[in-house]
């Protein structure tokens, strides 16, 4: 993640990089372009505005915690932490001297955001349901990977992946009050989820079901909007792979069944989207935020806290079950 | 950058009636006689997309000659009439008051229906999605009633331009805070700069493209943006039909412009692309109609096996290839000026 959030920062004229923290002295030797340095406090000698954190889950909250406390905006990735606790912990040291945000970068995707244009414009009606489904295979070294040790990440796939997920069912419904979940590791084994099927409902009576998984061999991202008078389906996500397929999205209107020829076949519009932008867009968001001494609403605290409190009630349900 | 596909359900004589296209074009022959051949002056062009000066002699219509850009493709008639002269055949021929009448008439209901609000929907969406605190939208020279009207029903704009010397208005009801400007193009200067600006048909029959988006460049605000549609000589029944094509006609088409050459001439006028798609439903169909009106028509072999031998679901496929593939001959394209 820190080359992507690297490659962003060199790609807005806003925004000048001065330096860049690694704990790992061979990957300190491969950094060109901008200062390398091997811990938060001699970064802090410096004069810096802006903090991107882009460490393992479980050095996060202190990385934010430090920084804001130091007078320095903070833009996390996400996961926030490896739970509520720590999610806790960050947001009490959020400030009115500096802005927080967390890296939820699916909230831009252009899928996602023309989306969210076609539900907010109520011209389908209100939502009905929404269903997700996330997923990747892993790979040879999957097991190596500090994401599926339990002590530095928190959680499995469910916390690593499908937070975006969760975080967009937010993104569309709001908070989701009840939620339900079965969670195993049967394949991988590691000491984390390889697969979580949550399903939740908030008071408004949205319905939604989430299916993440590390067992998916062919990459899926897709999430489906039902509403009163049409759907709404994102499908494939760009990336810098390319292994979610490309990013579409399908509208399409509903059409009653006295509409003979076209039961269940409804016309449709189907986007094709080719460039992402949403590194650079949320970003962008950040700094304007900094910028017009404007509060952040789009993946601010409060999301990250809500989004993981949902994540802790599946995993506790799981476990009850 | 992102495309559109759409899948509906019309057909080509939803828009198109036969006889009374037939009839528009022996009126627009014989005002093109009238208005630009006999005493007009004709002027030279380059290709209006990429201005590449070679070029390869296509064929003659209604007396005008067409060649084909040998560098983008772009298909343009050379030399031209200027656009004093257009505007003149499009305020007082005859084909053109036929087509106001009789053609826009006909047709009317089903391209509110399937084109118009569709339209402004797109607009809409757009504009939320790229510019949400928009509130300036100026028309320039639409041809259809039916977009005024929507336009005016919208709620999403504050203020509405409409820029029109082609249709008279009288008959409408404005709202007092619609602002109609009757004058050329390029004579336009606003108080303020605007959001969005709307060219619908318009870069095909315009003899100075440059002149056009050197103004739409002009009136907007640093990231304002512009919705066009246009036909493209890129599009499957264009290229399979040629000359034979119904849709080619002067003065209506002197510029029919490639996928390739109207990226040119968006980057030689400091735009960006944010969408360029081509949805039209109706390629295959113009081309299986075409060829079973006219025996004499010839097309390649496997075109010609393909729409004889499979069925309608294979060939809406085909349609579909075409809209994914840009190969469509109706551009639908959002710009934004940088």
């Amino acid at each position: 993640m820190g080359e992507i959030r690297e490659k962003v920062i060199k790609e807005n004229p806003r925004l000048e990089l001065v330096g860049i923290i690694d704990t790992d002295p061979s990957v300190r030797e491969k950094i060109t372009g901008s200062e390398a340095y091997d811990s938060l406090e001699k970064l802090f000698e410096k004069d810096i505005d802006i903090i991107f954190v882009c460490t393992p889950n479980v050095y996060s909250p202190e990385i934010c915690i430090k920084s804001m406390n130091k007078g320095i905006h903070v833009f996390c990735e996400k996961p926030p932490g490896r739970n509520m606790e720590d999610v806790r912990k960050i947001i009490k040291a959020e400030n009115n001297q500096v802005k927080l945000m967390f890296g939820f970068n699916h909230r831009f995707h252009p899928g996602i955001s023309k989306a969210k244009v076609v539900v907010d414009s109520g011209r389908l009606g209100k939502i009905i349901n929404i269903r997700g489904l996330y997923g990747k295979s892993g790979g040879k070294n999957y097991g190596d990977s500090w994401r599926n040790k339990k002590e530095i990440a928190g959680g499995g796939i469910l916390l690593d992946q499908g937070i975006h997920v969760l975080d967009l069912f937010r993104y569309f419904c709001g908070d989701f009050e009840y939620v339900k979940s079965f969670i195993n590791n049967s394949f991988w084994k590691f000491d984390v989820e390889d697969n979580a099927y949550v399903i939740l409902k908030n008071k408004k009576g949205h319905n939604a079901f989430f299916h993440s998984s590390a067992t998916m061999w062919n990459h899926t991202f897709k999430i489906e909007i039902t509403l009163e008078e049409g759907y709404i389906i994102v499908d494939g996500l760009l990336s810098k792979t390319g292994s979610y397929g490309r990013e579409k999205l399908v509208i399409g209107k509903r059409q009653f069944e006295d509409e003979a020829s076209a039961i269940g076949n409804p016309e449709e519009e189907v986007t094709y989207f080719d460039r992402d932008l949403s590194w650079n867009l949320e970003v962008e968001e950040f700094i304007k935020c900094i910028a017009q001494d404007k509060k952040v609403t789009i993946s601010s605290s409060k999301d990250a806290l809500k989004v993981m409190e949902i994540i802790e009630k599946a995993y506790r349900n799981a476990r009850e079950e | 950058m992102k495309k559109v596909v759409i899948f509906d359900e019309y057909n080509e004589i939803d828009f198109k009636p036969s006889k009374l296209l037939h009839r528009y074009f022996q009126l627009a022959e014989s005002d093109i006689i009238k208005f630009f051949i006999k005493g007009q002056k004709m002027i030279n062009s380059v290709c209006p997309g990429c201005k590449g000066k070679k070029a390869l002699s296509s064929f003659q219509k209604f007396g005008m000659n067409y060649v084909e850009c040998a560098t983008c493709r772009t298909l343009y008639v050379t030399p031209r009439p200027d656009d004093i002269s257009l505007q003149e055949f499009y305020t007082r021929s005859e084909a053109r008051k036929f087509w106001h009448g009789e053609l826009t008439k006909a047709t009317r209901r089903k391209r509110k229906e399937k084109i118009i609000k569709p339209r402004i929907q797109w607009i809409v969406d757009s504009t939320r999605e790229y510019l949400p605190d928009s509130e300036h939208i100026v028309d320039i020279n639409t041809n259809q009633y039916g977009y005024v009207e929507e336009l005016l029903e919208d709620k999403f704009f504050r203020k509405k331009t409409l820029i029109n010397l082609f249709l008279p208005f009288n008959n409408l009801k404005f709202d007092p805070s619609i602002n109609i400007i009757n004058i050329p193009t390029w004579k336009v200067s606003l108080e303020e700069r605007v959001d969005v600006v709307t060219i619908f048909e318009v870069v095909n029959h315009m003899a100075d493209v440059d002149m056009l988006f050197e103004k739409i460049h002009a009136l907007l605000k640093g990231n304002g943006l512009c919705f066009m549609t246009a036909i493209l000589i890129s599009g499957f029944d264009l290229q399979i039909l040629w000359e034979k094509s119904e849709n080619l006609f002067p003065p209506d088409r002197l510029n029919v412009f490639s996928v390739e050459g109207l990226y040119s001439l968006f980057d030689r006028h400091g735009f960006e692309c944010l969408e360029f798609s081509t949805p039209g439903i109706l390629d295959v169909e113009i081309v299986t109609n075409a060829i079973e009106r006219n025996s004499k028509i010839r097309v390649p072999r496997f075109v010609d096996y393909l729409l004889k031998n499979r069925s309608e679901a294979v060939k809406k496929s085909f349609q579909e290839f075409l809209q994914e593939g840009l190969l469509s001959s109706y551009g639908r394209i959002l710009i934004r000026r940088k």
